[in-house]
């Protein structure tokens, strides 16, 4: 039986975030909701389980670090891969402290993409 | 047996035994010589042994070279088919969510930031400019955020030449797909304005992969008819469609370069 998977796709541009869900929703089980920052994503978690965060960095009102930080507190907080233009290993090594499982530059290719989002999903307990 | 007291043998059997004791020297003298052949041809068969085991592990050392270089040639060009499928299958998911982006843009600044979006996400741009022509000079038009605007005087040559010729025009020296590049945006075949990427994100270097290639001709094909219906939804028609957008866009920079 397929898992049902929940990912939150935060991220400002709206042609990025079409891109992720487009390359994604291939995957058996992800549904997807989406953010335009980070503020907007703890408001969903807040109020929904998500069993992955697709992040982007640079984002208006809050961005992707401010984001990480204040998702510490989060109980039964989901896996999170980061997603960016920025490539510089100060951006990555901060992230991988964060709990950052995975980080994927810009351009992403759609297949390099999935596959992470699927190993990263591979290594999650059974949904309830 | 004998003894000293015992009368000597007879001449004939001493002559006999005598015979028979030279047989047997010879016989004796024949067998190490047959055995000496043999250990000749032992030794010669033990080196033409040791010479055919040595030419087997030979082939065998060639053989799997040769099975290991099959194997590795196959996985290359099963690995280069590969990637050339992820880039084509990433161009189309690309060309298709830029496509789809502008057809929704509901006014010409709408398709402006969508552009943004696709040259700083998808394509990888790091430091670029837009520039629009109206009825006379150039107008810059984005990146709006200066991070990632490419200098207008560094810039100026390549965006005077791909106006003026209506061709893509790289620094000197860059190959195809380098940059810096500036790249005519065209309308009815004018040139209505000029894409000049400065830098790529630094994963990418100096020059564009296919994927960016494609996807930035794509925009700059785009583009310009994005604007115009994204106008014309506002209702304007017709000559008054690109006075709207000129209306609707505010220049960051007047007159230059």
């Amino acid at each position: 039986m397929t898992q049902v998977r929940r990912a939150l796709v935060v991220e400002d541009s709206p042609t990025m975030r079409q891109l992720i869900t487009l390359t994604l929703r291939r995957l058996p089980g992800m549904t997807f909701v989406e953010a335009e920052h980070g503020a907007q994503a703890l408001e969903r978690l807040a109020a929904e389980r998500f069993d992955l965060v697709l992040l982007d960095l640079n984002m208006p009102v809050m961005n992707g670090f401010t984001f990480l930080e204040a998702l510490a507190a989060v109980p039964d907080r989901p896996k999170v891969i980061v997603i960016s233009t920025e490539s510089g290993k100060v951006d990555v090594d901060r992230a991988a402290a964060l709990g950052v499982v995975a980080y994927v530059t810009k351009p992403v290719r759609g297949p390099d993409l999935a596959a992470t989002v699927q190993r990263v999903l591979s290594e999650l307990p059974p949904a309830l | 047996m004998t003894t000293d007291d015992d009368p000597p043998p007879p001449d004939h059997q001493v002559e006999a035994f005598l015979s028979t004791l030279r047989r047997s020297v010879e016989v004796v003298q024949d067998l190490m010589a047959e055995t000496a052949r043999q250990h000749e041809q032992i030794r010669s068969l033990g080196a033409e042994l040791e010479s055919a085991r040595q030419r087997i592990a030979f082939l065998e050392a060639e053989t799997t070279t040769l099975r290991e270089r099959l194997a590795s040639g196959i996985g290359q060009a099963r690995f280069a088919e590969l990637e050339e499928l992820i880039e084509e299958q990433s161009s189309l998911a690309h060309m298709f969510v830029t496509s789809d982006r502008l057809a929704r843009a509901r006014t010409p600044g709408e398709a402006i930031d969508i552009a943004v979006e696709v040259l700083h996400n998808l394509v990888g741009a790091h430091t670029y400019a837009l520039w629009l022509r109206w009825e006379g000079a150039p107008a810059l038009l984005a990146p709006a955020d200066a991070r990632w605007r490419a200098s207008t005087e560094a810039g100026r040559a390549l965006v005077e030449r791909a106006f003026a010729t209506g061709l893509t025009v790289r620094a000197p020296g860059r190959p195809v797909g380098g940059v810096p590049v500036a790249m005519p945006l065209a309308l009815d075949g004018r040139t209505i304005g000029v894409l000049h990427i400065a830098t790529l994100v630094p994963q990418l270097g100096e020059r564009m992969g296919r994927l960016q290639e494609d996807l930035i001709q794509f925009v700059i094909d785009r583009l310009p008819v994005a604007l115009l219906a994204a106008a014309m939804h506002q209702g304007h028609t017709g000559p008054a469609a690109w006075a709207a957008v000129r209306t609707q866009l505010t220049a960051i920079e007047e007159g230059s370069p």
